[in-house]
C-alpha cells in the first residue's frame, strides 16, 4: 500500500519533488487510522520506506552476529530476579474489555445457604475480593482475568457444603470434610465459595492456600524447642500466614481480647488487649511460630465472643507423605512431623476441636499431586461408609502392600467426603449465559449448545467446559 | 582410600589369591636365593617381607625384594611386560 | 555476598551449589550437612543467619576437604609410584591406569593423571 492509493493520500495534496521521501515515511503510520483489512500493510509501509545510509537496521545486525557465534541481542532487557515468578503468579481479577454483566448481584451473608440461588452466578462483594486475595485463594489458573468483576456461579454442592457447615456451627462443632473429584471439577473454587462464606459470615479463615509449599523443603524450618517427639516449625511461612490472617481478619480480631497470658512470646502482651495486638507481634521469623501458638489458643477459648474458624488447606496430597525435610541425623521428616502440618491434620482427624463451630476444609489437588496410596484407600473407604456400606466390607489395604501409612489414615478415619462433579444442565446453562453476557462467549446459548459444551466437557467438568468454550479461539 | 575399595575387588570369601611358591627361609650368613616363578597373579603375602623374587614378564625374569608396602599387590605388577614406546621419531630409530 | 571458609559465594547462589563447589564434598555430603544445620534443599545463600554461617564454616574446616583431601589422592598414587608398580608408572606417563586403549580417547588420562594429580 502506499499514499497514493489510500483515500486518506488522495485527499491530503501531494508535495511536489524533494518531499515525496517524508510523505512516505508519513504513510506508514497511516494504516492503523486507516483501517485497513490486513495487518501486513504496516511491514510493507515499512519496506518501502528508504533507507538511511546510517546504522544498519537490526535484522542484519542479528544475523552478523549469529555468524559469529555471539549470543544474538533480542532486544529488550532481561526481567529482573523474581520478575517472571512475579508474572507467574498475578491474580488478575477484572478485565475492562468484557462487558459489564446486567442483573449480577452480589453475595450476601446467607446467600450461599439459599437452595434458591443454586444455579446462578452472582459477584463476590469487594471487600470480600479484598480478603480473598490476600488469603491468596484466588489461583492463577482460575478465568478471572477474563471477566469484568469476579463472580461464580453457585453450585449446588456449594450449597450443600455451606449448610452442613452451618448446622455444624448450631451444634458448636467443626464440620470436617475433604473435597475430592476429578481434575478441574472446581475443587479449590468450592473451597473459596466456602471462605468467601466465611468471609462474609464473620468466621476466621486460616486458609493455606498451598499444601506443597509446607512439604517441597523450599521454606526454612527449625525444631520446635521442647518438643517430645520433635516438631518442625516454618518460621518464615508462618510469619507470611500470620501477616494474611491479621489483614484479612483485622476488624474480627481487633473486637476480641486475650484470655490467657503468654509469658513466652517476644513482646508483652498483658491479658484482655486486642488479638490484633498479639498478631502484630509476630515480627520476626524466630517468633512467628509461637505467636501463631498463641493466636490459635486464644481463637479456639470457647465462648467469650469468639467467632467461628474456618480452617482450609488446598493440595492434601502434599501433606500425606514424607517431605522433603531432613532431620539433623539425615532421617527424612514425615509431613505430620511438621508443626503447622500437625496441627491442620489434629483439626482434621478431631484431635483439636474448635468450640466455638466452624470447619475443617481440605480440598484435594489433581494437578500435581503426588501418589499416596493410603490417602486413597481412606478416602476409598470414607465413601463407601457414606454410600452406606457395612463396617466389614470397607475396601482393605492389599496383601503385602507397602508404601501405607498409618499416621495418613488415622488422620482420615472420622472425616466425612465430598466428592465433585460435573455440574448440572442448568447450572451449565446459566454459567453460559455469563459468559456470553460478558462477551467473552459469542454464540446463542440454546439448549443445543449448552448440550454439546456439557457433554464435551465430560458430563459437566467446569474446567472441561471452560476450556472447550472459553480459552479457545474459535468463537 | 576409602575403606571398601579392597572389598569390591575380589570376593571376601575366596580370601587373598595364594599360590604355591617354592619358598625357602634363607639361612642367616648364607647368600639369598632368589625364588624364580611365572605366577605372576600371585598376592605377596606378609611372610613374603624381605625375600627376593624373579618374577616373569614373558620373556625374561625381573628381580624384585620384596618391602612391607607391598603386601596385598600381585607379583605380576612390579614386572613390566611392555617396552617403552618412544615413537618414531626418537633418537634410537634416527640414521647417523 | 557470603564468605564461607574463606571462599565468597553470591547471595542468589543455592547453599547445596555453593558447599559442593569445595572439593571432596559432593551431594551427599552436602546434603547432610545443610540437614545438620536445619537448611532446607533450596536455601540460597543470603537468607542464611550469620550464625548458620558460622556454624558452616566451623563445620567445613573440621573436614577433609580440599587441600587435604587432595593430598590423600597425590600420596596414594605417590605410593604406588614409589613402589615401582605398573599403576605408578602409568600416573607418571599420563596414560590409562585400568588396562583402557591408548590409541584414542585417552583425553581424560592425559589431563588427570600425574603423579601430583591436581584434579
Amino acid at each position: 500500500m502506499s499514499a497514493p492509493n489510500c483515500l486518506r493520500g488522495c485527499l491530503v495534496q501531494r508535495p511536489a519533488g524533494g518531499a515525496a521521501a517524508t510523505l512516505l515515511r508519513h504513510s506508514t503510520v497511516m494504516p492503523a487510522t486507516a483501517a485497513h483489512f490486513s495487518t501486513s500493510t504496516p511491514l510493507h509501509g515499512n519496506m518501502m520506506k528508504p533507507q538511511k545510509p546510517g546504522p544498519k537496521s537490526k535484522v542484519l545486525l542479528v544475523a552478523k552476529q549469529w555468524k559469529k557465534g555471539k549470543v544474538a541481542d533480542r532486544g529488550g532487557k532481561s526481567p529482573l530476579p523474581g520478575e517472571r515468578k512475579a508474572f507467574r503468579k498475578r491474580i488478575l481479577l477484572s478485565n475492562n474489555n468484557a462487558l459489564p454483566v446486567e442483573g449480577l448481584t452480589y453475595i450476601g451473608p446467607g446467600d450461599l445457604l439459599d437452595h434458591k440461588n443454586v444455579g446462578k452466578v452472582m459477584s463476590i462483594p469487594d471487600a470480600a475480593v479484598d480478603q480473598l486475595r490476600t488469603a491468596e485463594v484466588f489461583k492463577p489458573t482460575q478465568t478471572w482475568s477474563i471477566f469484568r468483576k469476579p463472580s461464580m456461579l453457585v453450585r449446588s454442592e456449594t450449597v450443600d457444603l455451606l449448610n452442613r457447615m452451618h448446622t455444624a456451627l448450631g451444634k458448636e462443632k467443626a464440620l470436617r470434610l475433604v473435597i475430592a473429584g476429578d481434575r478441574i471439577t472446581g475443587k479449590s473454587m468450592l473451597l473459596l465459595q466456602a471462605i468467601t462464606h466465611a468471609y462474609l459470615n464473620d468466621y476466621i479463615v486460616i486458609h493455606i492456600p498451598e499444601a506443597q509449599e509446607l512439604s517441597i523443603g523450599a521454606t526454612e524450618y527449625a525444631p520446635v524447642p521442647h518438643s517430645d517427639p520433635v516438631q518442625f516449625m516454618q518460621p518464615n511461612y508462618v510469619l507470611k500466614l500470620i501477616q494474611a490472617i491479621r489483614k484479612a481478619n483485622e476488624k474480627l480480631l481487633a473486637k476480641m481480647t486475650t484470655i490467657y497470658s503468654h509469658p513466652d512470646l517476644p513482646q508483652n502482651i498483658p491479658v484482655s488487649s486486642p488479638l490484633l495486638a498479639l498478631a502484630n507481634s509476630a515480627k520476626e521469623p524466630e517468633s512467628a511460630w509461637i505467636v501463631f501458638r498463641a493466636l490459635f489458643q486464644e481463637l479456639t477459648v470457647k465462648g467469650h465472643g469468639r467467632p467461628p474458624i474456618l480452617f482450609s488447606l488446598d493440595g492434601l496430597a502434599h501433606i500425606m507423605k514424607m517431605s522433603e525435610y531432613r532431620t539433623a541425623a539425615f532421617e527424612p521428616i514425615h509431613s505430620h512431623d511438621l508443626a503447622l502440618v500437625r496441627l491442620f491434620t489434629d483439626c482434621l482427624s478431631g484431635a483439636v476441636s474448635l468450640p466455638n463451630g466452624g470447619a475443617v476444609l481440605a480440598a484435594m489437588t489433581r494437578g500435581n499431586a503426588p501418589r499416596v496410596p493410603s490417602l486413597d484407600l481412606a478416602l476409598s473407604r470414607r465413601a463407601a461408609e457414606q454410600a452406606g456400606r457395612h463396617k466389614n466390607q470397607l475396601p482393605q489395604r492389599p496383601a503385602f502392600a507397602k508404601d501405607y501409612d498409618d499416621r495418613v489414615e488415622a488422620v482420615l478415619q472420622t472425616v466425612e467426603l465430598l466428592q465433585l462433579q460435573g455440574v448440572s444442565k442448568p447450572e451449565a446453562r446459566s454459567l453460559m449465559e455469563y459468559w456470553a453476557a460478558s462477551g467473552v462467549l459469542r454464540s446463542l446459548i440454546d439448549e443445543a449448545t449448552v448440550s454439546e459444551k456439557w457433554t464435551l466437557a465430560g458430563n459437566g467438568i467446569v474446567g472441561e467446559m471452560e476450556r472447550a468454550a472459553l480459552l479457545t479461539s474459535r468463537f | 582410600m576409602q575403606p571398601t575399595r579392597c572389598l569390591l575387588k575380589r570376593s571376601v570369601w575366596k580370601g587373598p589369591h595364594i599360590v604355591p611358591l617354592p619358598i625357602v627361609r634363607p639361612e642367616p650368613g648364607k647368600k639369598i636365593v632368589p625364588i624364580r616363578t611365572q605366577a605372576r597373579s600371585a598376592t605377596i603375602l606378609p611372610n613374603f617381607v624381605g625375600l627376593k623374587f624373579q618374577i616373569h614378564n614373558g620373556m625374561v625374569y625381573h628381580d624384585l625384594t620384596v618391602t612391607e608396602e607391598m603386601v596385598g599387590h600381585k607379583l605380576g605388577e612390579f614386572a613390566m611386560t611392555r617396552k617403552t614406546y618412544h615413537g618414531p621419531h626418537s633418537d634410537r630409530y634416527k640414521k647417523n | 555476598m557470603v564468605f564461607i571458609l574463606g571462599v565468597n559465594f553470591h547471595e542468589q547462589k543455592l547453599v547445596k551449589k555453593a558447599l559442593e563447589t569445595f572439593y571432596a564434598l559432593g551431594p551427599q555430603i552436602s546434603a547432610r550437612v545443610m540437614a545438620k544445620h536445619y537448611i532446607h534443599p533450596r536455601a540460597k545463600m543470603g537468607t542464611l543467619p550469620p550464625k548458620t554461617v558460622t556454624a558452616l564454616t566451623a563445620e567445613l574446616s573440621s573436614m577433609t576437604i580440599e587441600s587435604e583431601a587432595r593430598k590423600i589422592v597425590q600420596d596414594n598414587i605417590k605410593r604406588l609410584r614409589d613402589m615401582g608398580t605398573y599403576r605408578g608408572r602409568r600416573h607418571a606417563m599420563g596414560l590409562p591406569v585400568r588396562g583402557q586403549n591408548t590409541r584414542t580417547q585417552i583425553a581424560t588420562a592425559k589431563r588427570l593423571n600425574k603423579v601430583e594429580r591436581a584434579g
